[in-house]
């Protein structure tokens, strides 16, 4: 919200603070003083803007003639008619006016907004007499494009200030929090302002006029409130064959600097008081009205009404969640509507420069009501956004008294509907001690009191320690112990707070999973990858595009199409950054990244976490996301993992998995180059090269064949083995023997490996893939296999036979389990 | 065999002597050295012949005899030691010469390369890590949340103003505006009361989701960290002491922070806290608009509408939460001037950090 300084003087005494100065225009230590206090408030300083201020010594000047300066490209000499007896000479770097131009000169001795002092000055050994300025330089705007051009009829030597009838002020934009409904006026910010510099509070007019129910007045009999709950307060003001005179210049500016605009004398003290006294009032043309009256009811489903802005809106529709509507709208005396209650006026109703007798509207209406409609239409104005905060329902007298007086006229009649107890305040009893609890202070209840008071919260002491507090009506959001307990430490200061580091009751230290995560994560960095962070949120197809075309979940709302879908995998991601790279030559890449997915499995959301690693360098990387597999294996002592091969999928190794596994989101790579890790019947991963159909589809163009592995983590991490005891290390010499099978394709190697190093005998030691061929004597459908076995014994030298009896095992488990034959 | 006068021995021994120098001074290599020595010194060398020789005679002669050839073997001995070193050194030196290897010349990475962590999760690990120094557990919570852990569990009832600045993408499932990707990581909080007894000293890191247009300073996934406190006599002297604590060890011992009043529904009283700008260290620059402060983030104790709605007596249990940006805390600190760069996963941007 935008608040003129001069606006607050209205309010609060703020030029009898001791700074230097502070007279009709506030000093810069005073400006600074005051954004200090809006701070420590809560009211947060977005920006001060000093408007007019620092124009003393600036005038219109008329230029005469323009020369260049030799040797300079960017400055020239100005010869300028400033109304004194001699042409001045200034040297000026813009470019945007003319010989006969009018524009501001800021004499020597000038001190412009930002205090920037203007004194004689020597540029390129040409001497300058003063600035020719920019309206930035005045502080009157942002305009970037050079000098300020003034009208022709400026008069030149006259002060910039009268030229452009500009009053001086300061203009703090403050930041209103939702709980400070009171603060979305200048009285509100006022009031706050003076309790906390300890300045008295000039309260506004008190109301000098008589209401009556509607059933009491003339006029106004037809005046109804068909919905309490919603409008609990409503005043109809009739003000007859209303002359308006024009809109003071100083309300045309108070408005400006607010950020409005200057509209239509009724118009413009309506919205004038909205900003100095939160209270939104609406006024009619009451000869359109039919009956000249207005009530208050909830909106029939399907009502329909044609707002300010000339667009038709449908009421009394549930919302989203298929609550009833609440839609109120305000109806003339048949019953249809002419506006749409606390939100926006309706069109028909609307005054205009010939309306004469005027009816206008103050109500209070609940927050949800205003909150929910305006929600559901997308529609926000002024009114709506402080109704919705909540409004002070004992200010519409006040507001009522002040348009009068503003108009310049009584009016005619008032009636008022006030729903029994909207006016009341309301108590909470606040113990002080458990002020001192929540804030680690130590006051009293007189220290409490003195804080509260100023700021329209009353107290008594009821003894025992326990104030009871009386809350005022601009303050709805105050309705706890606790809500007390905040204005008690805004007032006190929060920097007067000390600060005492707790002390907590743990050891901190992180979980086993997210140490594990960590691991990975340093394991990952070791191995050579670079950790990406990409969106959650996919483009429709993008999955598919991988062939991947489970369920996913998708956003109702989303920013953008290209981001409506959440990840089934990493992959889609990670091949964005690789795509974002390659574009840029940098072709060779590394990635991994840990994340979250999404995937609903029998309509229960699935988020799991992944961590997955693409590798994409000229040549063939597959194989490198299986060795980064193994290395990841091999670094947490991974129990048995299978490997089943996508192209085997349909084959008898399908069950190793169990029913649903492939229903999760494990899908997206080459077919026939890359496989699944299975382990009790789970993917724990899959691996392989990334379909480069898929990448073309996907706009990257890249020569090498990309690797691709992708770990479910829980999974992963819940393959890691209890920590054990050491496993003794023989003092004997180890015995290596080679074995060659022929086994057939279907048969994994890994689980022959893994099958020889644990199952086959005590003595064997580890087992190693060495070898591999295809062709020359081994039969087609097979290949040839060879593994090297370490074996060794704790208590003594294997012998020979040891040995032999050993590798005999060995080949007869592996001949009878996997169908494979010893070769020769 | 003949008996062998002691001039004799000597002179065999000078012979032998002579011999051996001159053989060494004319032995090309290490090969012909150990010949040498082989040939005169070993134990089936020429010296050990003739000792043998020395068996039969006189008992005074024969020691007379022995010291003579004892002394020239240690002669000779030290002598082809010397001369072998000389050799040694000489090999050893055109050795190393041979196999000089340049290592300017190797070039980097081509076996090993270093990888890098993101810059947001290395400033997340390094701020679990000042929490965890503080005493404080890391907690975790799902980023696909209900309406009621993300909103109303929070205070903030359907149509709270609140919504409004935190608008958010609610996903095609259940009821509508039912799920939604969590808006701040303050859902955490509450799956952690719910499931905990206090007291409870945590931070919950994570990724939040809002349905803003990316600019420089926002995009719709960004990332934050929490902290909640639930425990007997937690004052918001604590809480002021806890940012003063977490700000100091994250940007230095020169920096200082400060709250001041602002909104949450989920505090109260609620402060929004600020440090020491780190880049002027308070006397103004362009980071903090000349105001010598940075906003981090909000904080306040814990409203006793939340302690209700997670079954926690505020009588007994106060507490206090706070929150900021991950993502923010590091485009200030490495003047990152548009926040998208972090999506972007750029290598030229990753290998920086």
């Amino acid at each position: 919200m935008k608040i003129p300084y001069s606006w607050l003087c209205d309010f609060v005494p703020l030029g009898t603070l001791e700074f230097e100065g502070s007279s009709a225009t506030p000093s810069h230590e005073l400006i600074q003083h005051l954004t200090d206090s809006f701070n420590d408030l809560g009211l947060v300083v977005e920006g001060v803007e000093w408007v007019g201020n620092g124009l003393d010594e600036v005038v219109v000047a008329k230029v005469l003639e323009i020369h260049g300066i030799e040797g300079a490209e960017k400055i020239r000499r100005i010869v300028v008619d400033a109304g004194e007896a001699e042409p001045l000479q200034i040297v000026c770097g813009a470019f945007n006016f003319e010989v006969g131009s009018k524009v501001p000169l800021a004499k020597v001795g000038a001190v412009l907004p930002g205090d920037f002092a203007i004194n004689k000055r020597k540029m390129r050994g040409v001497e300058s007499f003063g600035m020719l300025c920019s309206t930035i330089e005045l502080g009157l705007g942002q305009d970037k494009s050079g000098l300020m051009i003034l009208s022709d009829d400026a008069k030149v030597g006259s002060k910039i200030t009268d030229a452009l009838a500009i009053v001086p002020d300061v203009v703090f934009d403050l930041a209103i929090e939702n709980n400070r409904p009171d603060a979305n006026c200048v009285v509100g910010v006022a009031r706050d302002l003076a309790a906390w510099l300890k300045l008295p509070f000039v309260a506004p007019t008190v109301p000098a006029f008589r209401t009556v129910s509607p059933s009491e007045s003339v006029r106004l009999t037809g005046v109804e409130v068909r919905c309490p709950d919603q409008c609990d307060r409503l005043l109809v003001a009739l003000f007859d064959s209303v002359n308006p005179k024009p809109t003071p210049r100083i309300i045309i500016d108070r408005l400006n600097l607010a950020g409005m605009r200057s509209v239509s004398p009724i118009v413009d003290i309506s919205n004038y008081l909205m900003l100095e006294l939160g209270q939104p009032t609406h006024p009619y043309d009451a000869d359109e009205l039919a009956g000249g009256v207005i009530s208050v009811r909830l909106a029939d489903r399907g009502e329909t009404v044609v707002t300010l802005d000339g667009t038709m809106r449908t009421l009394g529709l549930p919302d989203v969640r298929g609550r009833e509507s609440t839609d109120v709208v305000i109806v003339d005396g048949s019953d249809n509507p002419v506006g749409l209650a606390g939100i926006m006026g309706g069109e028909e109703s609307e005054i205009k420069e010939s309306t004469s007798n005027l009816l206008l509207e103050l109500a209070h209406f609940t927050p949800m009501t205003i909150a929910r409609t305006s929600k559901r239409l997308g529609l926000r104005s002024e009114a709506s956004a402080r109704f919705e905060k909540g409004v002070d329902p004992r200010i519409l007298e006040v507001a009522l008294a002040r348009f009068s007086e503003m108009l310049g006229q009584l009016p005619a009649e008032v009636v008022q509907v006030t729903k029994p107890g909207a006016n009341d305040t309301w108590e909470i009893d606040l113990r002080v001690s458990r002020v001192n609890e929540i804030l680690g202070t130590a006051i009293d209840s007189e220290k409490v009191s003195s804080l509260l008071r100023p700021i329209g919260f009353d107290t008594e002491d009821l003894k025992a320690g326990v104030l009871k507090v009386t809350v005022p009506t601009n303050r709805p959001d105050v309705m706890r112990e606790i809500d007390v307990i905040e204005e008690v430490a805004r007032h006190y200061g929060y920097r007067n707070i000390d600060k005492i580091r707790p002390d907590s009751k743990f050891v901190g230290a992180l979980k086993p999973l997210q140490r594990i995560r960590r691991q990975l994560a340093f394991l990952a960095v070791g191995m050579g990858f670079y950790e990406t962070w990409s969106a959650t949120l996919l483009a429709p197809g993008e999955q598919e595009r991988f062939g991947d075309t489970g369920a996913f979940l998708e956003v109702e709302n989303p920013l953008a199409q290209e981001e409506s879908i959440l990840r089934r995998s990493l992959l889609p991601g990670l091949v964005r950054a690789l795509r974002f790279n390659v574009n840029r030559n940098e072709d060779e890449v590394r990635f991994f990244e840990i994340g979250k997915v999404f995937s609903v499995f029998e309509g229960e959301i699935n988020e799991t976490e992944r961590l997955a690693f693409l590798l994409a360098y000229p040549g063939d990387a597959v194989t490198s996301a299986m060795s980064v597999f193994a290395t990841i294996s091999d670094f947490f002592s991974l129990e048995k993992v299978s490997i089943l091969n996508r192209y085997e999928l349909d084959s008898v190794k399908r069950d190793l998995l169990d029913e649903n596994a492939l229903a999760e989101s494990w899908n997206g790579l080459h077919p026939t180059r890359s496989a699944f890790l299975v382990a009790n019947g789970c993917i724990v991963a899959q691996v392989g090269e990334v379909d480069r159909r898929a990448l073309a589809e996907s706009g990257v163009h890249h020569d090498g064949r990309v690797g691709y592995l992708e770990l479910d983590f829980q999974r992963v991490t819940s393959l890691i083995p209890p920590p054990d005891v050491m496993t003794p290390i023989s003092q004997f010499p180890v015995a290596e023997v080679d074995l060659a099978f022929e086994v057939p394709d279907s048969v994994s190697a890994r689980d022959i490996e893994y099958a020889i190093a644990h199952e086959a005998s005590e003595h064997i030691v580890s087992s190693k893939l060495f070898d591999v061929f295809r062709g020359g004597s081994v039969r087609s459908g097979y290949r040839s296999l060879a593994f090297s076995v370490r074996m060794s014994a704790l208590d003594r030298t294997l012998s020979d036979s040891d040995i032999s009896g050993v590798r005999a095992r060995c080949i007869a488990m592996v001949e009878s389990r996997f169908g494979a034959k010893l070769r020769g | 065999m003949p008996q062998l006068s002691l001039k004799e021995i000597i002179d065999k021994v000078d012979e032998l002597k002579g011999y051996f120098s001159s053989s060494l001074r004319d032995a090309e290599d290490i090969d012909r050295l150990r010949e040498l020595e082989s040939e005169v010194l070993s134990k089936k060398g020429s010296i050990a012949s003739l000792n043998k020789q020395l068996g039969s005679m006189d008992l005074d002669l024969r020691q007379a005899a022995g010291t003579v050839i004892n002394d020239a073997r240690a002669q000779m001995r030290a002598d082809y030691e010397a001369v072998l070193a000389r050799h040694l050194a000489a090999a050893r030196e055109k050795e190393l010469e041979a196999e000089k290897l340049d290592l300017s010349e190797i070039v980097s990475g081509s076996d090993f390369h270093a990888g890098r962590f993101h810059l947001i999760s290395k400033t997340k690990s390094e701020l679990e890590d000042i929490f965890i120094g503080m005493g404080f557990a890391v907690e975790e919570g799902p980023e696909a949340e209900t309406d009621w852990h993300n909103f109303e569990a929070l205070n903030i009832p359907p149509y709270h103003p609140a919504r409004a600045g935190q608008d958010s993408f609610y996903l095609k499932y259940g009821e509508p505006e039912s799920m939604l990707l969590r808006t701040h990581t303050s859902p955490v909080q509450i799956r952690v009361m719910t499931r905990q007894e206090p007291p409870i000293y945590a931070v919950m890191p994570g990724r939040v989701y809002r349905r803003d247009t990316a600019d420089a300073r926002h995009t719709p996934v960004f990332h934050q960290i929490e902290g909640l406190v639930v425990d007997k006599g937690i004052t918001f002297a604590n809480l002021a002491g806890a940012i003063e604590t977490f700000t100091k060890a994250i940007f230095g011992p020169n920096i200082v922070s400060r709250l001041r009043p602002g909104y949450f529904p989920f505090t109260e009283p609620s402060a929004e806290f600020e440090v020491t700008c780190a880049i002027c260290e308070g006397a103004g620059c362009r980071t903090c608009s000349n105001t010598g402060w940075i906003e981090l983030g909000g904080c306040g104790m814990v409203d006793p509408n939340v302690f209700g709605a997670v079954g926690i007596d505020p009588e007994v249990w106060t507490g206090f939460a706070f929150g900021f940006g991950i993502d923010r805390l590091a485009q200030m600190r490495f003047a990152i001037s548009d926040m998208r760069i972090f999506l972007d996963n750029d290598v030229r941007f990753l290998r920086q950090f």
